[in-house]
């Protein structure tokens, strides 16, 4: 089966998941859910962007934006959610200028966050002064949410805001001694900590147009993971992050379909067939990249 | 008929909201209390008395298997015939340079295969992992999810589940009043913690208690909800037994985890299950296996009388005595007044 034909296969099972108001859950059968919406519509937009479900699943995620500008995680969890940049940017990416795009940019710039000064060295060996974007209101900055935002803010032209730079100085001082990131803790009690596939994958496509040393150390424990990473999330994360940031012509797509492939369906939540998906986009024109 | 939160208090609620000033007013103290060179650390069980059971074990499957039955046997738990068993397992994080961080497939698969002998129409394994989003790649690299499917038994990840709000029944972390826990633990008639046996560079120790962290949402409180970890670990962990807790626990102790737990430490072989359906006296009692005086650490003298008993002569040990098969787990240095 060639390249297209196996994509538009795999579209097809995918649109097969959407609920009747063209929005997507984690899992099948589950409430629809902010994250798998917004990635699903940039996986349209990268591979089929004239489909009507677009416009559906756009139409689902600005009814998830609440009037302060942030968005909620899910359709029956309204709070302000650390989802609001996925869901901006694939607003954004569809075309949808226009208040609800400024306005969640708005509320990130301002999102509080809590910092820590004079933490002691051997318990955290990061600088926890630094803002970055938490999880959920008012709590630390982690990696995850911090390079989401970055993104973004990035992707909308907010890149040279002070809180943007911070973010990229977050990500910068919890980069782990060996490359890669993990949640945000990069050394605890003088141990460093491990890096994981995900919050490597969205510093780097956070960082995606300033590399330097720490960034090229992610990415070479990112492309040392090739062949060892075992479910299609992590893999598609993986696959878009060595896209976007790898050398010329880095292309996991053989890696995504044999795991599309290999793991059953009831092992592949839907959140991952769309990553899958992302993860075989083009650089050029990826929804996820901030450069070029 | 599904339970609610309401219910897995055991009866106790009345109990627990007379004593819940108790706590506020105890929490302020217990930190001193606790301080390396106090002479003794003040708890009452309140009149409780309860029971725990300790099994030898290894991870063969028939040896599991039979331990298992045989704990279940020794300290019933509830009926679990025709209802809907849900194992709240320990998926931390993935597992790196051989540590034994997460509970033991085997065992896992050995404690559905014994409650589906028991009548459960339907075992459901699950955990929100703390460490990292994607649950799915640790039960892969664990090889869990290829013995799930041989066993047709399914996994859930908790932290992206469908969730629910529930009014913080505790009230011990200040302004955090609603909690939101993952749908298929509130759907569950029967939740059974399956921690491992871990030391803890935070909290002491990581049990049964320890262990109802990763039934709340990770789409509402985040990872690795930090939110529960800044207001004060041990008042999350009472918090949690407030509001819902597990119903029966076993505690795969057959290789556990001593040092730099939850993640980082290294592997130590004590060849136990510890199990119970009252969570203060199986932790207590898997503390004294461990070599760790279970008063020392907060949240379980903070649980003493209020949930069950943490001192000895209140539990009743069956199977294995605990000087039998005590094996003192390395502490990090910080935690030596753990140590007893």
């Amino acid at each position: 089966m060639d390249a297209a034909t196996w994509t538009n296969t795999a579209l097809e099972e995918l649109l097969g998941s959407l609920a009747v108001d063209g929005s997507l859950p984690y899992e099948r059968g589950w409430s629809s859910a902010t994250e798998p919406t917004a990635l699903l519509v940039m996986a349209l937009l990268a591979h089929r962007a004239a489909d009507p479900a677009v416009q559906s699943a756009c139409a689902w995620l600005a009814a998830r934006q609440r009037a302060d500008g942030f968005f909620a995680a899910s359709a029956t969890h309204g709070d302000r959610s650390w989802t609001t940049p996925l869901a901006a940017l694939a607003l954004h990416r569809a075309g949808a200028a226009g208040p609800s795009v400024q306005t969640a940019a708005e509320a990130m710039l301002a999102a509080p966050v809590h910092t820590f000064v004079n933490t002691t060295p051997w318990l955290y060996a990061t600088d926890t002064s630094i803002p970055g974007w938490p999880w959920t209101m008012a709590d630390v900055g982690f990696v995850e949410p911090t390079a989401m935002a970055m993104i973004f803010l990035k992707a909308i032209g907010r890149g040279g805001e002070s809180r943007v730079r911070q973010g990229a100085a977050l990500l910068r001082n919890r980069a782990l001694p060996g490359g890669g990131w993990n949640y945000g803790e990069a050394v605890v009690l003088g141990e460093p900590m491990y890096p994981t596939i995900v919050p490597t994958a969205l510093a780097l496509l956070a960082l995606a147009d300033e590399p330097d040393g720490t960034t090229q150390a992610a990415l070479d424990w990112l492309r040392s993971q090739r062949g060892r990473v075992r479910s299609p999330v992590s893999l598609g994360w993986a696959a878009v992050a060595a896209t976007i940031c790898g050398p010329d012509g880095e292309d996991w797509t053989t890696d995504v379909q044999a795991a599309w492939e290999a793991v059953p369906m009831h092992r592949c939540s839907v959140l991952g067939r769309v990553l899958c998906l992302l993860g075989i986009a083009p650089r050029t024109g990826h929804p996820l990249a901030v450069a070029g | 008929m599904n339970r609610t939160f309401m219910d897995r208090t055991h009866g106790h609620r009345d109990a627990l909201i007379r004593r819940r000033d108790f706590l506020k007013a105890a929490a302020g103290t217990a930190a001193a209390a606790a301080m390396p060179g106090c002479a003794g650390v003040l708890y009452s069980d309140g009149g409780w008395r309860s029971e725990a059971a300790i099994l030898r074990a290894s991870y063969d499957e028939s040896s599991l298997l039979g331990a298992i039955e045989a704990g279940l046997d020794l300290i019933e738990p509830p009926d679990v015939s025709g209802k809907r068993v849900l194992l709240k397992v320990n998926l931390v994080d993935l597992p790196r340079d051989n540590r034994p961080i997460v509970t033991d497939p085997a065992a896992i698969l050995a404690a559905a295969e014994a409650f589906r002998r028991r009548g459960a129409a339907e075992v459901i394994v699950a955990d929100g992992p703390a460490l990292q989003r994607d649950a799915w790649e640790i039960v892969e690299a664990v090889g869990l999810a290829r013995m799930l499917d041989e066993q047709n038994l399914t996994f859930v990840d908790l932290s992206t589940a469908d969730l629910a709000a529930v009014p913080n029944a505790g009230g011990l972390m200040g302004d955090l009043r609603t909690l939101y826990y993952a749908r298929p633990v509130l759907e569950a008639d029967v939740v059974v913690s399956m921690p491992k046996m871990k030391t803890h560079h935070w909290a002491g120790v990581s049990l049964a208690m320890k262990n109802h962290f990763g039934m709340l949402s990770g789409l509402a409180h985040g990872w690795p909800r930090n939110q529960f970890h800044v207001r004060n670990l041990h008042h999350a962990v009472v918090d949690f037994m407030h509001t819902l807790q597990a119903d029966y626990a076993i505690i795969d102790g057959v290789v556990g985890l001593e040092g730099d737990g939850p993640v980082r430490g290294t592997g130590i072989e004590a060849g136990v299950l510890v199990m119970g359906s009252n969570l203060p006296a199986v932790d207590a009692t898997a503390a004294r296996i461990m070599g760790v005086r279970p008063e020392a650490v907060d949240y379980l003298r903070m649980a003493a009388g209020v949930f069950g008993p943490i001192g000895e002569a209140n539990i009743t040990q069956l199977g294995e005595p605990i000087a039998a098969v005590r094996k003192p787990f390395r502490l990090m240095p910080h935690q030596w007044s753990l140590a007893g």
